[in-house]
């Protein structure tokens, strides 16, 4: 039985600059998983590879549900069920909210794989009440928490079977990051699987079951969330 | 054209030098090469020399252009308003008496100053827009020269004040202005390009915003190298005039000008110093080999310039120094590590 | 009465102007993109009327049923094969592409259909006007294509505006990387909004060729006026297109009146004063952006 999410050897480039190297990672149905480590230490990259934004090597191998995922383009992965929630909420800005999360919802139209969804308008506008309030402004015109609400709930309405969530608390004061964390776990209690970047390492940790920390596009530690100390947390960010 | 050591340090430490092998190779070169062309009217037939003058004119317009494109960064489909500027101020000296030949300083002048209202209106716009928008003003060029009955209204008129040279001194003094103005092109880019103007250009191609926030005059360095391609051009325009001795509007202002001079330095090689030349011989070639095919050899241009533009981006001259530093006239810096 | 008739004149020219710009501008609002042969392609949906109408034997406004999906399928298969690579390449690459693809079709046309002045012979529809008054007559085909021109505009907004494909151009637009991550193919998303660009191109042309006369080397004055159109109602408004084209009717006509050889030259010397006083257009709303 492998995992939902499958991940071996997976390297990755900018040019000649290696910034992944080898990275192992299974996520399981129903389970959330942390990255964490230091800036530049290719936790994004390693979303955005998963996501089919990074070129993917001969040797790399991303699974979904046991169906390889090399060759295929980032909005065909959407389709499938990977759903990202870019960096800097990245909202469409001449696009109304409302729009926003509709964009999101034809990825899913396309996969008939029960018929059934699971997210729609109402369904965030529930788990996010200020978004339903927003609705018809435009993505440009809101403030970074509402942002991020907005970019989780489109990352909902793409149905996605992988969420995968990138820096969600940067830049937001800490009474919102709590909001939004709340909403996270909710969602994770739902049984969605997740794989969260996150420098806010508390946050991450409360969410998550497990944890891999990445140190120069490598493995520096991995293991269950409830048994990492802050000590070994601190050593893999820094090597010792 | 030495190696500059930064001090006069141990051996193992870098150097910057702006030179390479190749280029002080060319450097010696160069000098009897010029000597030899120089000489070419007491050696070969005026037909000889008379294409020359079409190769030369070539050149220039392609060293302009990649002035403007390939270090400007603005991709002008317009510059055949100067090219037609200049042909007619050849055409306005004549008319007051002036040597057709100062004519052609006069024609560097006249788009020099024309090129700076014109630059404050096309500035206004980017891209692709930018390129339309100087092919408008060309077209006013052209809409306004021909309400002047004096210059011969839409059908053009001759240059009639070189009627009493010799037609081999005429041909021949013609050449030599064609040669000059080459080597003042390519040698006034290339000197350009080293100056402060030329970092401040490459900064701006690479990253617009960083180089106007650390100070460099994004705006004033364009307008420089703006009016200095119009002049250039301006002065291509007058070479036309005095080697033809006929000016028509729709041939001087044609934008098929601007498509002569996207393909040669799109095959040659954008950004180069060495690119357009190279392309400007390739386009002269195919030019004489089927110009009897009528418009399709026009046809097959494009074709080229699109497969170049979508396939090989560093045009000819890219593939011939694939791999290698081969740099005639190096525009930048590099770093030696002595043993 | 001559300068109301100008006027009038002008306004139904500048229905023509409005129909050619907003091809341009739906292609530079989705994907950034100037295409430099827009004005050949209006030429070659004008010769493509010219065989269909001498091989079918039919009006000019029926061709268009072949003409408008012939062109709409151009249009996406250009995408696919040239601009979508040239995107790739920088900002000069669909420059250069687009001008390459200009001087080919020109001269491709040239050579398939000679320098000859050519019309579509568009019958009594053609020549019938609608008498409003005192020496001031305005033809039913010129009305027409004002209408037409409004229609498409009108039609194209709704489409940008309401429905899922405006909104997934408008995405792609603002940002192809997430709009992939959304699921959108940006390739799909460009090639329909190429492929409805050229299908206004395709309606353009016709219109063009019946009203008047056209040439294989029209192409790039009819790029220009399109142009002038665009910047003058300003960026990114179909309205403001719409503006724009009617602005550069009525200075051509308005010129042509005080000389005819001055027409083309006051609709430029309009252009320049708009770009100088008012940079970004009578209009400017952000429609498409």
């Amino acid at each position: 039985m492998s995992a939902l999410l499958r991940v071996r050897d997976l390297d990755a480039y900018y040019g000649h600059f290696q910034a992944l190297s080898g990275i192992e990672l299974d996520v399981d149905a129903g389970e959330a998983v942390a990255v964490i480590g230091a800036n530049g230490a290719g936790k994004s990259t390693l979303l955005r590879a998963i996501a089919g934004l990074v070129a993917q090597p001969a040797g790399a191998h991303v699974e979904l549900d046991g169906v390889e995922l090399r060759g295929v383009p980032a909005h065909r992965r959407a389709r499938m069920g990977v759903s990202l929630v870019p960096e800097g909420r990245k909202l469409f800005p001449s696009l109304t909210v409302r729009e926003n999360l509709l964009i999101a919802a034809s990825a899913a139209a396309g996969r008939s794989r029960d018929g059934e969804r699971r997210w729609s308008l109402d369904a965030v506008y529930d788990l996010f009440p200020n978004v339903g309030r927003l609705r018809d402004r435009p993505g440009g015109a809101l403030s970074g928490g509402e942002q991020q609400a907005v970019a989780i709930g489109r990352g909902l309405m793409a149905e996605p079977r992988v969420l995968l969530l990138d820096e969600v608390s940067l830049g937001l004061a800490p009474v919102v990051v709590e909001q939004l964390y709340a909403a996270l776990g909710t969602i994770a209690a739902s049984g969605m699987a997740m794989l969260v970047v996150e420098q806010d390492v508390g946050a991450a940790l409360r969410l998550a079951g497990r944890v891999l920390c990445l140190r120069a596009g490598r493995t520096a530690l991995t293991g269950a969330a409830s048994q990492v100390t802050a000590a070994a947390v601190t050593a893999a960010y820094f090597g010792k | 054209m030495t190696d500059v050591p930064t001090t006069p340090a141990p051996t193992t430490a870098p150097r910057v030098s702006r030179t390479t092998a190749a280029s002080r190779v060319a450097a010696v070169v160069a000098l009897p090469v010029v000597l030899l062309l120089a000489a070419l009217p007491y050696l070969a037939a005026p037909n000889v020399t008379r294409l020359l003058v079409d190769l030369f004119t070539l050149v220039l317009l392609a060293t302009m252009w990649n002035l403007l494109a390939g270090y400007g960064g603005m991709i002008s489909v317009g510059q055949q308003g100067f090219i037609g500027l200049g042909a007619y101020a050849v055409l306005v000296a004549d008319l007051f008496g002036v040597n057709p030949y100062l004519g052609l300083v006069l024609a560097m002048v006249a788009a020099a100053v024309l090129a700076l209202p014109t630059a404050l209106l096309v500035f206004r716009l980017h891209g692709g827009y930018f390129a339309i928008g100087t092919w408008v003003v060309a077209e006013v060029y052209r809409l306004v020269t021909v309400e002047f009955r004096a210059v011969g209204a839409g059908s053009g008129a001759s240059v009639t004040g070189l009627s009493a040279v010799p037609p081999v001194l005429r041909g021949a003094i013609t050449y030599w202005c064609a040669l000059a103005a080459v080597v003042v092109a390519i040698g006034g880019v290339y000197l350009l390009m080293r100056s402060r103007l030329g970092l401040a250009l490459t900064a701006i191609r690479d990253e617009p915003t960083a180089a106007a926030t650390l100070g460099v005059r994004v705006r004033s360095a364009k307008r420089i190298v703006f009016v200095v391609a119009a002049a250039g051009c301006g002065l291509a325009g007058a070479l036309i005039a005095v080697d033809s001795l006929r000016v028509q509007p729709d041939s001087v202002y044609s934008v098929q000008w601007s498509a002569f001079m996207i393909f040669m330095v799109v095959i040659g090689g954008l950004g180069t110093i060495e690119g357009p030349v190279l392309g400007a011989v390739v386009f002269f070639a195919i030019q004489q080999l089927l110009a009897p095919y009528g418009a399709w050899y026009l046809v097959v241009l494009g074709a080229v310039a699109i497969a170049a533009a979508l396939l090989a981006r560093r045009g000819l001259w890219g593939l011939v120094t694939l791999h290698r530093d081969v740099r005639l006239l190096p525009t930048g810096h590099r770093l030696r590590q002595d043993r | 009465m001559t300068w109301v008739n100008a006027i009038v004149q002008g306004l139904l020219l500048g229905g023509v102007y409005a129909l050619f710009a907003c091809g341009l501008s739906l292609v530079f609002g989705v994907l950034r993109i100037v295409n430099l042969a827009h004005g050949d392609l209006t030429v070659l949906a004008a010769f493509l009327a010219v065989v269909a109408t001498g091989t079918l034997g039919v009006n000019p406004l029926v061709s268009l049923v072949v003409v408008v999906p012939v062109m709409a399928l151009l249009g996406f298969v250009l995408q696919r094969a040239l601009l979508h690579r040239s995107l790739q390449g920088g900002e000069l690459a669909p420059l250069l592409v687009t001008f390459g693809l200009s001087i080919v079709l020109q001269n491709a046309l040239l050579q398939t259909f000679s320098a000859d002045t050519r019309s579509l012979p568009a019958g009594e529809f053609g020549t019938a006007s609608l008498q409003l008054g005192d020496g001031l007559a305005v033809g039913w085909l010129a009305l027409s294509t004002l209408v037409v021109a409004v229609a498409v505009l009108a039609g194209l907004q709704v489409v940008l505006a309401r429905t899922p494909i405006g909104r997934a151009m408008r995405a792609t637009s603002d940002d192809p990387e997430t709009a992939a991550l959304m699921g959108l193919d940006d390739r799909r998303v460009y090639a329909i909004a190429t492929a409805i660009a050229l299908a206004t191109v395709a309606l353009a042309g016709v219109f063009y060729g019946m009203r008047g006369t056209f040439t294989p080397t029209l192409g790039p004055q009819l790029l220009i006026f399109a142009f002038e159109a665009v910047i003058i109602g300003g960026l990114g408004s179909l309205w403001g297109t719409l503006l724009g084209g009617l602005v550069l009717g009525v200075a051509q006509a308005v010129g042509a009146q005080i000389q005819p050889s001055y027409g083309v030259l006051a609709g430029h010397l309009v252009f320049l004063v708009v770009l100088a006083a008012r940079p970004s257009g009578l209009l400017r709303r952000k429609e498409l952006r």
